[in-house]
Order: C-alpha cells, then structure tokens, then sequence
C-alpha cells in the first residue's frame, strides 16, 4: 500500500471524526489509530510478506482537516452531520474566561464571526497575567460555552466553531 | 557595541575620577581626534563634562533623561562583570510619548522582534492596568516600559513572569533607595502599604498551544508627587520621592532595575525558580494573613498559607481546604502589620 494512499485515508478520517480504521487483504492488515486531538494518526502495518514481527509504526502528522476530498462513498457509517463539522476551542490553562479586552470593549468574537488560526477569541487571566488565545482552528463561531468572568478549568470547552 | 556606549561605560565607570583622552579613545576604539564629536554628543544629551589639560576628562553630570545609548552603557557596566550577553535590554528604544508601552511592544512582538527588547515613554496618555482599568503615568516622572520576553513557559507555568518581575523591582528599588519595600500577591510592589510599581503581563499563544510572546508591563512612580495623582489614588499609590522625599535619578534606576530583571529571568530560565520564590517570601506580606479570595463573584475566607512551584497562593480554607488562587482578587482580611 503506497503512502499516499494512507494518507487519505487518514484525511478522510479526520474528515470524518473516525478514530480507527483496518483493513486487510492479500496478506497486508493495516491499521490506523487517530488521537483525538487531530494531530497525528498512528498507522501499523502488519506485512505477512516480511519474517520476524513485520510490524512498523508511522506517525503521520495530520494537518487542518481536508475541506474536499472525492470518494465520499467510503466513509461508513458517518456520524450527525453536526458532529462532523463541529469543533470546540478548549481552554489551554486555568483561570478567569474574559470575552473581551476590557469590561468597556466589544467581545473578540460573536456567534457567527468568521475566526482563522490567528483570530484571538478571548482571554485568559491567571495570575494577573492576561493570556490571549487564538482560535487555531478556521470556521464560524456558534456557541459561546462560558461566561464572560467565569472560572475556566484546563481543556475546557470554550467555543463551539463549524469548520 | 558603538563607540559613543564604550565612551559612556567608561565615563560613568571612572566616576569622579578623570580618565586621559588616549585612555578613553582606547576604550571606545576610537583615536583622540575620533572622540570628541562623542564628547559633544553626550554633552547635547544632557550630561556635563569637564576636560582638565592634564588630568584629562570626567562626566560631572550623567543626562537625566532616558537616553538609549546612555541606558546601555550603564547596563553593560553591571552587565560585563557576569561576561553572559544581556537578554533583557539588548536593544532598548525611547519614546517620548505614547498610548500603551504594551501595545508598542506587542506590535514590535507581532513583526518578528527577538526576545529581550526594551520600550520606555516618558509619557503614556493610556496607560493601563487589568482589565482596562488606567494607570496614571506623568511625564517624567516615573518609569513606564515593557520588556518583550519570549521565554520557554508552559501555559501553567506564566504566573512566574509576574512573580519574577515582582522579586526584580522590589530588590532593585529596595537596594537602590533603601526604603523598606514589599510584596503582594501576585503582582503588586508596596511601600508602607501604597502601591508603589504595578505590572501587567500580557500574553500571546500560538496554534500549537507553546507561548509565543508575553509582554512585561512596569510603571514604577518614581519622582510622581502627591500632586500628579487624582484624588482617588491618593491614600492607596506612593513614590519613591513621596516615601523619601527627593527627587530619584531616572537613568540609574533603570539599569538598576533592567538589570536584577535580567538576572532573575536567567534563574527562571535556567530552571531556579525555586531561588525566585524563596525571595519572594522574604518581601513577602501576604503571606500567613487572612485574606477573602474573591474569585468569581464568590468569596473565600481562609489563611494565606504559601506559594506553589508555578507562584500560585495556596489558601487554607476556613472549612480547613486547601486551595490554590490562580486567579481572583486577594483581599486582607486584618488591618495590614507593616504593609
């Protein structure tokens, strides 16, 4: 099986929010595993054509999810279509959830705003230090999760953006 | 490093002792003839020198303003002596008015500047603390700068900027005025229990989830008299000249601070912030208070009981829990004892 082909099927994957994916014939069994975070996908091959364990680990990093790709067909199983689309902005540290600058200016972002990577959506304040955070993702925002001035834990939800 | 900063090292490390003019051409690189536009220059600064026909030349008078070349050359005095290049003031920039050094540092951040990069005003027409809230920054009359850092931190690790700054101020200011100075948690410098430096770290995160930049904010009032202050700080902000009632030298204080800034950063970084923190207590006086923790719009009453490894204040809950403040508003519960 040749690298590209791997490689979209872990894009559709992504796509797709699948996690696991195997596939065997002629001897050849792959199988890929996908963290959640969309970083990275694990592939394993197991070739019965090599002796020993024939077994080989790829990490393949993953980047942004791939916005069109043909062949839909093979995708079983696809789950909510809401779910598909729908991506969360999650807290990368603990502290204080502020949606804008100051109490006096308009929040970073609404429902509806278009945000790239380098779009900053909020605040963090811990400590007394203010930590802006960018979206790292592209999309629309759809749901404001928490308050403005609310304590945020780390890897919580923050945003809710439909790439 | 230019001619005119080696002129001015070497001028302000002689003191009032006179260095030859062979003796000063050699250290700027310089010939004789070469040195004496410089001695202008530093003359057109502000500063005064007397030329003696033998004894050669000494500065009677350093410039009161901020002046960079001036600014660099006396941190390269306290610098040279470690020999480790500086970091912290490795370019410095003046300005003579502007909004926000914060946001002139954020900007310079967003277009690639390296890390270690200084901006002072001498007047900032908005300058401001969290939150929005205004800091009052007369003109002249304090220093008012940001420090651009791009230091390896995780997103847990970022209140060791605020606690670092804290620790360089208050040591520097405390060594050079000999006034008792202290800290509250987390970012407040006080005197007798007036605010005497606020500092605003602000940061930037990129895609990845790493730190990009973080932006360290200081307003230090140094010759701020009652006067400059609007009648609702009066009572809770001080000077340096409030407290000892004269006027501070700007451009000595600044390599002073610049300078123990520079030294803590190498700690943090270098994997001693343990050091940081045993500082931090001894100028501590938060520290075994009561304190009301308003956090989210709920309070928590408990005893302030120490500091964790990242600089967090770790409470004792009245109902006998122990919490860690990262964020939230620490209020004293008592009347202050010596702060």
């Amino acid at each position: 099986m040749e690298f590209k082909e791997i490689k979209s099927i872990v894009e559709l994957m992504t796509k797709n929010g699948l996690t696991e994916f195997e596939f065997e014939k002629d001897n050849v069994k792959i199988r890929i595993k996908r963290g959640s975070d969309d970083s990275a996908a694990v592939v394993t091959t197991l070739s019965g054509e090599t002796n020993g364990n024939g077994t080989h680990q790829v990490v393949i990093p993953v980047a942004a999810p791939v916005p069109q790709l043909a062949a839909p067909a093979a995708a079983p199983a696809a789950p909510a279509p809401e779910a598909i689309n729908s991506k969360e902005i999650k807290a990368p540290m603990v502290g204080t959830f502020y949606r804008a600058p100051s109490p006096d200016s308009p929040p970073y972002v609404e429902v509806g705003k278009v945000v790239t990577e380098e779009t900053v959506v909020c605040i963090i304040e811990a400590m007394k230090v203010m930590n802006e955070i960018k979206a790292e993702m592209k999309g629309v925002i759809t749901e404001v999760l928490i308050e403005n001035g609310k304590p945020v834990e780390f890897g919580k939800p923050m945003f809710r953006v439909k790439a | 490093m230019p001619p005119l900063v080696l002129l001015l090292a070497a001028l302000h490390r002689t003191g009032c002792h006179h260095l030859s003019l062979s003796k000063l051409a050699d250290e700027a690189v310089l010939t004789e003839r070469g040195i004496l536009p410089l001695l202008d220059r530093i003359e057109e600064m502000g500063g005064r020198l007397e030329v003696h026909p033998h004894l050669g030349c000494r500065l009677i008078q350093a410039p009161d303003r901020l002046v960079v070349e001036d600014l660099q050359a006396r941190l390269l005095m306290l610098a040279d002596k470690g020999g480790v290049p500086l970091v912290i003031g490795r370019c410095i920039r003046t300005l003579t008015e502007t909004g926000s050094t914060n946001d002139v540092v954020r900007e310079l951040a967003r277009n690639g500047e390296p890390g270690g990069t200084v901006v002072f005003a001498e007047k900032q027409t908005s300058g401001r603390g969290r939150q929005g809230r205004s800091w009052c920054s007369p003109k002249g009359k304090g220093l008012w700068f940001s420090v651009l850092l791009r230091p390896r931190l995780g997103a847990q690790e970022v209140g060791r900027l605020t606690v670092m700054t804290g620790v360089a101020v208050a040591r520097a200011l405390e060594e050079a005025s000999g006034l008792p100075l202290q800290l509250k948690w987390p970012n407040d410098v006080l005197c007798r229990r007036r605010k005497l430096c606020g500092i605003l770290v602000e940061t930037q995160w990129i895609a990845n989830g790493g730190l990009d930049y973080a932006v360290v904010g200081v307003g230090i009032n140094v010759n701020v008299e009652a006067a400059d202050l609007p009648g609702d700080l009066r009572g809770k902000t001080t000077s340096l000249r409030i407290e000892a009632g004269r006027e501070w030298h700007l451009p000595a204080l600044v390599a002073d601070v610049l300078w123990r800034m520079e030294k803590e950063r190498r700690r943090m970084e270098g994997g001693l912030f343990g050091e940081i923190l045993s500082e931090w207590a001894s100028l501590d006086c938060t520290l075994g208070r009561q304190v009301r923790l308003r956090e989210y719009g709920a309070e928590v009453r408990g005893l302030a009981a120490g500091m964790d490894p990242t600089g967090g204040l770790l409470i004792r809950t009245d109902d006998g829990r122990m919490m860690v403040a990262a964020a939230g508003e620490v209020v004293f519960e008592e009347a202050a004892k010596d702060c």
